[in-house]
């Protein structure tokens, strides 16, 4: 009782330090969290109860935020109360201050807490919470500036998974040999993958991790690669395959400028042409349906899948469609730079370097991306912005790209020129921005006051990451 | 007559651990738009390559399961080696490859585990990661030229007695955090822990490297500019840069501000 009434204590003052934040002027992304963690240290384990288990933790490299925002919007569209973490802070404070901010004061029998967490905060948690489901995307080199090597953070996953509850599902990207080097022992463990054989690409032409089998350390060999180190692999040495996906995508297509597929029988449709976006969906499903959702309760959300907020983000201004999206590794580069390749009249591209902390300050991973896929699809113009805009004009250069490469440090300025610039020879023409982590919500804040999205859908307007997250608080 | 100038690039599966492919891709590209013939030999483990046959080989560095299986590879290569640099082969290394090319690299638990000893440095495992932009100098034909580059290690290297440092730290750690070297040269071989890769923002770097690899076919190329200006703009930005972001870095992600 006497814990109960800490927690609480804890929580409300929390509560009182955003508020005060908020009328400040500042965000508080992670002050909250602090306070009350140091209030009261067991907060975890107190959440942890509270939800009785009905967490979803959701880890890797890329397609956290759009996975943990799929979870979010399909439990809230069944009338689910969820309480999530947004703006990617994703460490222990980040966590703890969405709780602190959106935790209700009573209990629901349909509630449910969904967490994106950092590849090395997990196993500091998981404990704790003792979640329902652990989702583990996949593992790409990124931000080796804070984690030193890729080896390293699949251990701490794996340290992780090894100490989650019986009850737990572990959700594993099985098309990522890499990812399945984490799945533990003794435990409830699905992979989820596609059975997409009409997209295998015979040969990776991009940098890939994970070349070598996690058990033997014979190389691995593979039918074939969906992106980066993902597809069907096996171990020539030990016999160790690619496991049999479940759930799985299959018929993926593209169609009208998205994707459509199948999950289970279910029809699904993205308003994006990113395969990637395929695994994103698969984990989301999985985590759902192992919180109780029925097939039937995602049949709706499904058939109409916005990404939003950076994730391929699409607005209008002064009526040319722009396309904003994070990028923040090589494969994430790679996937994006693909998804302009299957854009018609794209007419300027701008690449937003950034080396602050939360972007990575090594900027060098850009040499690992594919920018020679800029050549081969015909637009005007390559514009650089950011911290490190002569980086990336480098980079464009020795990519041999033949068109013109523009610098403008400034990001909003950068995208201003861009549009200016399109709007002579080609006023319908796309404008696709792929920026780093530090400039997306100013891009996206000037996109909006300068224009707006491209159509109102009420997904799209869920993940608009309001302050304090009213919707999900009610 | 046309110019060829072949590179080899050592391992390129097992150390790709940074970004240090471009410097093959630069030394590659600044080559063939002055009209040399490139011709790029991967050299993986257990592949039979006579290392004489490049002008230029390049190694960077990998996680460290995959630098023990390059270890082990690189022993079998050693004589190779050594009778490709008495011909007059430059070698660049970087990071991993640069410890590899030491004496030998000590490990956190003290197990040593042997280079090939082509530069007389060895390294020892450290606690604190040596991490951010570098700014160093080096000398290119009497001249200083100002290097910029990013360190990521834990290895502390250091130089035996007459071993020269192929750079001194101006900003960052270098070899060791303690006595200002970065790198090491001997002759044609030079390691250094700069990635960035290392000849992105150093385009004379690179076109002097260019120059020696030419050198050993008997020809005294003169080698016309490029027009660098975006590697110009981004050394001078840097310069100022790093001094902005030593009162920048904090430990706290995701405030989504500017
Ligand atoms: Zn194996």
């Amino acid at each position: 009782m006497a814990q109960r009434w800490r927690f609480w204590a804890a929580l409300w003052t929390g509560r009182a330090v955003s508020r005060l934040l908020r009328a400040a002027g500042r965000k508080a992304t992670t002050l909250p969290g602090v306070v009350a963690l140091r209030l009261f240290p067991a907060f975890f384990a107190a959440v942890g109860e509270r939800f009785s288990g009905k967490i979803v933790l959701i880890t890797g490299t890329n397609g956290k935020t759009t996975t943990s925002n799929l979870v979010g919007g399909w439990l809230r569209d069944n009338g689910w109360r969820v309480v999530s973490n947004r703006l990617g802070a994703n460490l222990v404070q980040g966590l703890a201050t969405a709780v602190v901010e959106q935790l209700p004061l009573t209990r629901r029998e349909r509630e449910a807490a969904v967490f994106e967490v950092d590849e090395a905060t997990v196993e500091k948690i998981v404990e704790d919470l003792a979640p329902r489901v652990v989702v583990v995307t996949n593992f790409f080199r990124d931000q080796m500036d804070r984690y030193g090597e890729l080896d390293r953070v699949v251990d701490l996953v794996a340290g992780a998974l090894d100490r989650v509850p019986e009850s737990c599902v572990c959700l594993i990207n099985g098309d990522d040999p890499l990812a399945v080097r984490a799945a533990p022992n003794g435990k409830t463990v699905k992979f989820y993958g596609l059975e997409a054989p009409e997209w295998l690409e015979p040969a990776a032409r991009e940098v890939r991790e994970g070349k070598f089998c996690g058990i033997c350390g014979h190389p691995l060999s593979y039918s074939g690669f969906f992106y980066g180190q993902l597809g069907e692999w096996g171990c020539p040495g030990c016999g160790m395959e690619r496991p049999k996906p479940d759930p799985a995508a299959r018929h993926i297509r593209l169609s009208g400028g998205g994707l459509v597929f199948e999950v289970d029988g279910l029809p699904a449709e993205l308003n994006s042409p990113g395969l990637y976006n395929v695994y994103n969906v698969l984990a989301a499903y999985g985590a759902v349906r192992a919180l109780g959702l029925s097939a039937e309760q995602v049949r709706f959300g499904m058939a109409h899948i916005r990404t939003g907020l950076g994730r391929l983000e699409r607005f209008k201004v002064q009526d040319r469609p722009v396309v904003l999206a994070l990028v923040k590794n090589p494969t994430g580069l790679n996937e994006q730079l693909k998804v302009v390749e299957r854009t018609p009249d794209v007419t300027d591209v701008v690449l937003v370097l950034n080396d602050l902390y939360a972007d990575g300050t090594d900027v060098s991973w850009i040499w690992d991306a594919d920018l020679e896929r800029l050549k081969e699809k015909g637009f005007e113009r390559v514009w650089c912005a950011g911290t490190r805009a002569e980086d990336m004009a480098i980079r464009v250069r020795y990519a041999e790209w033949p068109g013109e490469i523009r610098v403008i440090r400034d990001p909003a300025a950068c995208v201003g020129a861009a549009l200016d610039a399109g709007r002579a020879d080609r006023p319908g023409g796309t404008v696709y921005i792929l920026t780093t982590y530090t400039s997306l919500y100013a891009l996206r804040d000037w996109l909006l006051h300068r224009g707006g999205v491209e159509d109102d859908d009420p997904q799209t307007d869920d993940w608009t990451p309001l302050p304090g997250s009213a919707r999900s608080v009610q | 007559m046309t110019l060829k100038l072949t590179i080899g690039h050592l391992y390129p599966d097992l150390l790709d651990l940074y970004s240090d492919r471009g410097n093959v891709m630069i030394l590659e590209k600044r080559a063939r738009w002055r009209g040399i013939e490139v011709d790029v030999v991967r050299v993986d483990a257990a592949d039979a390559v006579d290392l004489r046959s490049c002008d230029v080989v390049v190694m960077g560095g990998g996680m460290d399961r995959e630098q023990s299986l390059v270890a082990r590879d690189l022993q079998v290569r050693r004589t190779n080696v050594e009778q490709a640099v008495a011909s007059g082969t430059v070698v660049l290394a970087i990071c991993g490859g640069y410890q590899l090319l030491g004496e030998y690299f000590e490990t956190g638990s003290g197990e040593r585990i042997p280079g090939i000893g082509v530069l007389d440095v060895y390294t020892v495992a450290g606690e604190r990661r040596m991490v951010g932009n570098v700014m160093a100098e080096c000398d290119l034909d009497g001249q200083t030229e100002t290097v910029f580059g990013y360190e990521n290690h834990s290895g502390r290297t250091y130089l035996r007695p007459g071993t020269e440092p192929w750079m001194r730290v101006v900003r960052g750690d270098g070899n060791n955090g303690g006595d200002g070297t970065e790198g090491a040269r001997k002759g044609r071989v030079f390691g250094t822990y700069l990635h960035g890769p290392l000849l992105a923002k150093n385009p004379r770097l690179a076109d002097w490297l260019i120059r020696l690899a030419l050198e050993r076919q008997g020809v005294q190329e003169r080698l016309d500019g490029l027009g660098d200006r975006w590697e110009e703009a981004a050394r001078e930005h840097l310069a100022r840069r790093m001094a902005e972001l030593d009162g920048m870095e904090s430990p706290h992600v995701g405030t989504g501000k500017k």
